[in-house]
């Protein structure tokens, strides 16, 4: 025989496995917008002008300045806002001769 | 099980006594079951670790309490000068809208602490297993008092993902167990907690991937 076969093993342990782990996280910021009163709560509030007297000159009866804080992730919020209230009629009559 | 690489050569008698002739002929891999391994991460099942802690939709909200997720996973050693385990993090955080002047979820806007390492009945006692300062804490439980990011940073003892940009020996401790085999109480389990405040950040979404190592050593 020719040649001789050397069979030659070098045995290493290498931890190839369960020396690492991962963990991953996810999520997503959706688009938001909120509107709240100056605490931060559900925004609710009336505002009361009082008794409406008739008078002669032009006066505006003032209300009482209302604060809210607008928020959003959105480039361009666009708010809205509707007055809503309570509507009487009122007839003027002449009176009678 | 134990994957061993094995490398055969081949030579001649002639080449041998010629002093030369080694020819490494190629690598073998070859499973040994049963045979422990000098340190183990794993999940609780002890299946590979691969967690999720998905945070779904963060819709921002009038609220100064955090949104939290977790892992918690076990850790083995035999090794008499103990353990260690590193961490690192990549972030990314792709967005659907214009900045438009806003601010973008950051790695720094989520908070990373180890709250509890419990040892299994078959672990060496006492323990002493320490926990890298600015980690020790639970981000679940930090009020965001304005409903922005309350998180200060490992410095000032409230680590976020920013921290672990660069990666960090965030535990390490004595030897755990003189084996490591999945079917003994040998282990460590160790809670992880993340948390994060919903804000107007910009819309889109973030990916955060938390690799954690086990190697032997203090």
């Amino acid at each position: 025989m020719r040649n001789l076969f050397l069979l030659f093993a070098l045995m290493t342990p290498v931890m190839l496995a369960q020396t690492s782990g991962s963990v991953t996280l996810t999520g997503s910021i959706p688009d938001a917008v909120s509107i709240t009163n100056t605490s931060d709560s559900a925004l609710s509030t009336t505002l009361t002008l009082g008794a409406l007297v008739a008078t002669n000159n032009e006066t505006l009866v003032a209300m009482t300045p209302l604060d809210v804080r607008i928020r959003s992730n959105k480039r361009s919020p666009s708010p809205s806002v509707r007055a809503t209230g309570l509507a009487r009629s009122t007839r003027f009559c002449r009176s009678p001769n | 099980m134990l994957e061993c690489w094995f490398m055969i050569g081949i030579s001649s008698a002639k080449a041998l006594a010629a002093g030369c002739g080694w020819a490494f002929v190629g690598m073998l891999t070859i499973a040994l079951p049963g045979v422990a391994v000098g340190q183990r991460i794993t999940d609780t099942s002890n299946g590979t670790l691969g967690a999720a802690v998905l945070f779904g939709a963060l819709v921002p909200a009038r609220a100064t309490a955090t949104t939290s997720g977790q892992v918690v996973f076990r850790l083995r050693n035999r090794n008499n000068n103990g353990y260690h385990v590193d961490a690192s993090v990549t972030f990314s955080s792709p967005t659907t809208a214009p900045l438009a002047g806003g601010v973008t979820i950051a790695a720094s806007d989520i908070g990373v602490g180890i709250t509890s390492i419990v040892a299994a009945s078959g672990v060496i006692l006492p323990r002493a297993d320490n926990i890298l300062s600015g980690f020790n804490y639970n981000p679940s439980t930090v009020v965001a008092a304005s409903g922005v990011t309350p998180f200060l940073g490992m410095a000032s003892g409230q680590a976020t993902l920013a921290d672990l940009l660069a990666s960090k020996r965030i535990l390490y401790g004595n030897k755990i167990d003189t084996v490591t085999n999945l079917n003994t109480e040998d282990y460590l389990t160790v809670t992880m907690r993340f948390g994060l405040v919903p804000q107007y950040f910009t819309p889109g979404s973030f990916t955060a991937t938390v690799l954690l190592t086990i190697s032997n050593g203090p």
